[in-house]
């Protein structure tokens, strides 16, 4: 029996974990203009330990975890140029990364991914066919508070089993066996909270719902 | 094209989270290049996975950032060391990777496209049953899937095809890649992919003119060690 509680805090979507993220953005782009160590240490201060925590929940001996954390921020230290605030947290900048580390440790080959250059590349109904706007993690500040305070207002049974998905364990049927409930509870609890998300930042539905012509 | 069928969000949670195996990875990757509605709710899963790792409580790590800057710059002017430091099973993305796109089929979704040597119709097929062709699809590391692995194949089904009644594994993703099918839970062209759970049986037919073409990759059965009174059928595809 895996430990299930979620060791989680969401807070509560303020301004003070606004300010929180906008720091920890501005250390990013300050290691990536400059090579800046201080504004390094502050990233390694807050991720190092949740990037750890990521690896360990996925089952990975505590050394091995360690030394890939290291290997994980020594990422972000290099690749930092690369981060645009405009486009996404650092959080979800590094939390891209780290997942695909962890799987090119355990698979040895990358993530599979769409590349942006296939020609069959289908566009939006609204795109402008602008590689750069359309296919990153564009997200604006805005709709990165409506995020987070839609995750903070889950009801608590969400919160648990969408941490559970991205920080515990293999698959939804791990989480199925931990908590004791048939998959199907623990998929439709996915759902709804989805669900919450999409509403909170405006976006449209989800599968099913959509029946959309391009 | 006109997709309607799509990825569930159980599904895009997994590929996020970074749990579905290479083989289910590639279908979602090439539905995703067909798919902007589908992609959009993919970065959102991302950007959801990054608020997730803000609010994990963090756990003790034994360096500093400065230990391990010191180790890096040790490294730059100590071959031994930088070796200690990549000694960790890890790859870059290949180079060629991007390099030789335009020698690929642009048949089917690069993703996919990687995977197979010909385009669809030059394949060497092989024939399971009258009307039904398949194709046995090898991972980047050239392995090919198995009943450990999952499934990983692509399927080719003459019109008018009627597949006997079946239920599925747990995870199992269908992407229609020629051609069309239909059956209780609606109809599937090119794009639309069928993301059904353990809990859905049912009998597709080919409804086009053509031969309908798809892609198949179930999980590793494996990994549900859990999955007490669950046997993985032993299917036919889609
Ligand atoms: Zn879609």
């Amino acid at each position: 029996m895996t430990e299930v509680k979620p060791a989680l805090d969401l807070g509560t979507g303020g301004s003070k974990q606004d300010t929180e993220r906008k720091k920890l953005n501005d250390c990013l782009v300050a290691i990536g203009r400059t090579q800046n160590e201080t504004a390094f240490a502050t990233i390694y201060e807050h991720f190092a330990g949740r990037v750890k925590s990521f690896l360990l929940g996925k089952g990975m001996e505590i050394d091995t975890a360690e030394e890939l954390m290291q290997e994980i921020m020594l990422v972000v230290w290099r690749r930092a140029s690369s981060y645009d605030p405009g486009k996404a947290a650092a959080s979800t900048w590094i939390f891209t990364i780290a997942r695909n580390k962890r799987i090119d440790y355990l698979r040895g080959n990358s993530r599979v991914e769409v590349e942006l250059d296939d020609s069959l590349l289908e566009h939006g109904p609204d795109s402008h066919h602008d590689a750069d706007s359309m296919e990153t993690l564009a997200i604006r500040e805005q709709d990165t508070r409506k995020l987070s305070e839609a995750l903070s207002k889950l009801p608590n049974e969400q919160q648990q089993v969408m941490h559970l998905s991205y920080f515990r364990g293999q698959s939804h049927g791990d989480i199925a066996l931990w908590l004791d409930l048939p998959v199907g509870t623990v998929k439709s609890r996915i759902r709804l909270a989805m669900q919450s998300i999409r509403e909170g930042m405006q976006l449209p539905k989800g599968a099913g719902a959509i029946s959309r012509k391009t | 094209m006109n997709i309607t069928h799509h990825l569930s969000d159980e599904t895009l949670i997994e590929y996020a989270s970074g749990n579905l195996n290479e083989a289910l990875e590639v279908v979602v990757a090439s539905h995703l290049t067909l798919c902007s509605h589908c992609r959009q709710r993919s970065h959102t899963a991302d950007h959801v996975g990054g608020h997730l790792l803000d609010a994990t409580k963090p756990v003790e790590v034994s360096h500093s950032a400065s230990d391990l800057l010191n180790r890096l710059r040790n490294s730059e002017t100590d071959d031994t060391a930088a070796d200690q430091l990549q000694s960790l099973k890890t790859t870059q993305k290949p180079a060629q990777e991007t390099d030789n796109a335009r020698f690929l089929s642009t048949d089917v979704p690069r993703p996919l496209a990687r995977r197979i040597p010909a385009d669809l119709d030059a394949l060497p097929w092989s024939t399971m049953a009258k009307g039904i062709k398949h194709y046995t699809l090898r991972h980047a590391d050239g392995s090919k899937s198995n009943h450990r692995t999952g499934a990983f194949k692509l399927l080719k089904l003459q019109p008018g095809v009627k597949l006997i009644e079946h239920s599925h594994g747990d995870i199992e993703l269908t992407l229609v890649l020629k051609g069309s099918y239909s059956d209780s839970t609606g109809r599937y062209g090119v794009g639309d992919v069928a993301d059904l759970g353990a809990d859905v049986t049912h009998c597709p037919v080919i409804d086009s003119n053509e031969p309908c073409i798809a892609v198949v990759a179930t999980n590793s059965p494996a990994q549900y060690t859990g999955m007490v009174g669950r046997i993985m059928q032993p299917f036919i595809g889609i």
